[in-house]
């Protein structure tokens, strides 16, 4: 006899756990290759797989254990690279495998701060310029040429802000919050502080603060207040994890911009561990760290795979008998959203451009004010954080079109030279290759 | 949540693997104590490591000898040291 549930029944999904609200909240933490040593406040720079990770110390107490050991990881084990020049630990490292910076610290005899700075070209540390104020305990982001080292520690906790252009610091403004031990993500000109003492160095704290290029401004709390973890990603699109919240945590916590939600913890809590500051919050690295004790174990951030993510929909299930059908209302959840990038140097209107988003050329365009603003040959290339002027295009133009795949191989064409009418249009067209050469006619 | 506890040494990669981490609850500590989801993953997971299965008790006290390490090395430092140190290694208990 047939049972009511052969004729009307329907095979609902079992679950154990929700689905995932977004493809971040997907990520887990799997074991990567051990670092050859143990390593903990050392200076980190690159990404999950083209990471580095430098001076430190191997085990607490930092002084007495220091070391000047580079290491590189390339997504599975880890080589050792030249020593820096000055045994030292617990600075500032930023940047990427083949092009770092590890600024300020502390070395011996008694721990005693450095103002030191030190340049990694993918083979060698080089001395280089020094912050105008030492410290250790600093948080540090961007790139080899435009970073940005803040707070920490000279005797007292400071909120001291400086920039790095490549060649020379500058001291711009302070910190809302003095402190110490914060970790940053982001560029020179776009960054987030998160964690770190308060001014006394009496305790963790939770604040989060966000620079803009020229001042800091206060965003949403950390979940869980902690100092010396590390992070990945943008100052809009961050993960932190680890650190110390008066003992080793793992938790991760991710940051949208807005505020900051908990994620998938490490599986080994660890303060003062290696990040991935040249990473994304899709793909991280956590290397080191103090358990206790000092270890060498390393861990890998990964989202799922986009192709696989599903993502939990709020809503409601209902029956239709006239369809014979469950169905489910939703609450639409937009796909994308827009974050700002690096400035460009010269600003500008109707240029030309190709490439993507991390690997773009722009030519000509024109300057900025009142009109008619001047047509411009001035061309410049972006790395998906920086722009780069680089040389210009041989006619000046404005409106052009342009196409290509990358900031390597790129073409513009046409667009008119006048600024106002009667315009004239041309087809001139300028390809790029690593350097623009003039290809038409 | 129940758990299991063991000792293994963490060879690098692979020694658990994203999937792994959602399959079961995974948690280092200090002298290579694992605190361990018990459910089959967890067992699977165990064997695959070579973990030396321990009681709750037994993985406690290894951790709180590692703790006691780190706290005496913290207590010998040089008041400038432990600034720098930022805080005493503190006890715990597993879960």
């Amino acid at each position: 006899m047939a049972e009511y549930k052969g004729i009307k029944g329907f095979k609902v999904q079992t679950v154990s756990t929700d689905p995932a609200a977004s493809i971040v909240a997907t990520g887990t933490w799997a074991s990567g290759g051990d670092l050859p040593a143990s390593k903990y406040v050392g200076y980190s720079a690159g990404s999950q797989t083209a990471n580095l990770f430098a001076g430190g110390a191997t085990a607490p107490p930092a002084n007495g254990n220091q070391v000047g050991t580079t290491y590189k990881y390339d997504g599975s084990s880890w080589t050792a690279g030249n020593n820096l020049n000055e045994t030292r630990f617990d600075g500032a490292g930023f940047g990427t495998q083949t092009a770092a910076i590890a600024a300020t610290g502390a070395k011996n005899p008694g721990s005693s701060r450095t103002n030191a700075v030190e340049s990694w070209d993918g083979t060698n540390w080089t001395e280089v310029a020094e912050v105008n104020s030492q410290r250790y305990g600093p948080l540090g982001t961007g790139t080899q040429t435009a970073g940005l080292i803040a707070a920490g520690y000279d005797g007292s906790y400071r909120a001291y802000t400086e920039i790095w252009n490549g060649s020379a610091w500058t001291e711009v403004n302070d910190l809302n919050n003095a402190g110490a031990d914060r970790t940053g993500a982001g560029t020179s000109t776009a960054a987030i502080g998160a964690g770190g003492t308060n001014s006394a160095g009496t305790a963790n704290t939770a604040v989060a603060e966000q620079w803009n290029g020229s001042s800091w401004t206060e965003v949403g709390d950390l979940n869980t207040a902690r100092s010396q973890s590390a992070s990945s990603g943008t100052y809009t699109n961050a993960i932190v994890f680890g650190g110390n919240a008066g003992g080793a945590v793992g938790n991760t916590e991710f940051w949208d911009g807005t505020s900051w939600t908990e994620l998938a913890d490490l599986s080994t809590a660890r303060i003062a561990l290696g990040g991935s500051p040249a990473g994304t919050t899709a793909a991280g690295l956590a290397a080191g760290g103090d358990i206790p004790p000092g270890t060498t174990a390393t861990e890998e951030w990964t989202i799922a795979p986009p192709a696989s993510f599903q993502q939990e929909n709020l809503g409601q299930v209902f029956y239709n008998s006239t369809s014979n059908a469950f169905k489910v209302t939703q609450q639409s959840v937009s796909s994308g959203t827009w974050a700002s990038g690096g400035d460009l140097n010269t600003a500008r209107s109707e240029e030309g451009a190709g490439g993507t988003q991390t690997s773009t050329v722009i030519g000509g365009g024109r300057s900025a004010g009142s009109p008619p603003g001047l047509i411009m040959d001035n061309a410049e290339t972006y790395n998906g954080s920086a722009w780069t002027t680089v040389s210009t295009i041989n006619t000046a133009r404005r409106s052009a079109l342009g196409a290509g795949d990358s900031n390597t191989a790129a073409i513009i064409f046409g667009g008119p030279s006048q600024a106002s009418p009667p315009f004239s249009a041309t087809a001139i067209n300028e390809s790029w290759e690593w350097n623009f050469v003039d290809r038409s006619k | 949540m129940a758990y299991k506890y063991c000792t293994a040494t963490n060879w690098g990669k692979n020694f658990f693997t994203h999937e792994e981490r959602r399959n079961f609850y995974l948690a280092g500590h200090p002298g290579d104590v694992w605190v361990v989801g018990d459910n089959t993953f967890g067992d699977q997971w165990i064997g695959k490591v070579s973990g030396v299965s321990k009681t709750k008790e037994e993985a406690q006290a290894i951790v709180d000898g590692k703790i006691a390490e780190a706290q005496a090395a913290y207590d010998a430092l040089p008041e400038e040291e432990k600034s720098l140190a930022r805080s005493r290694p503190v006890n715990y208990n597993l879960p």
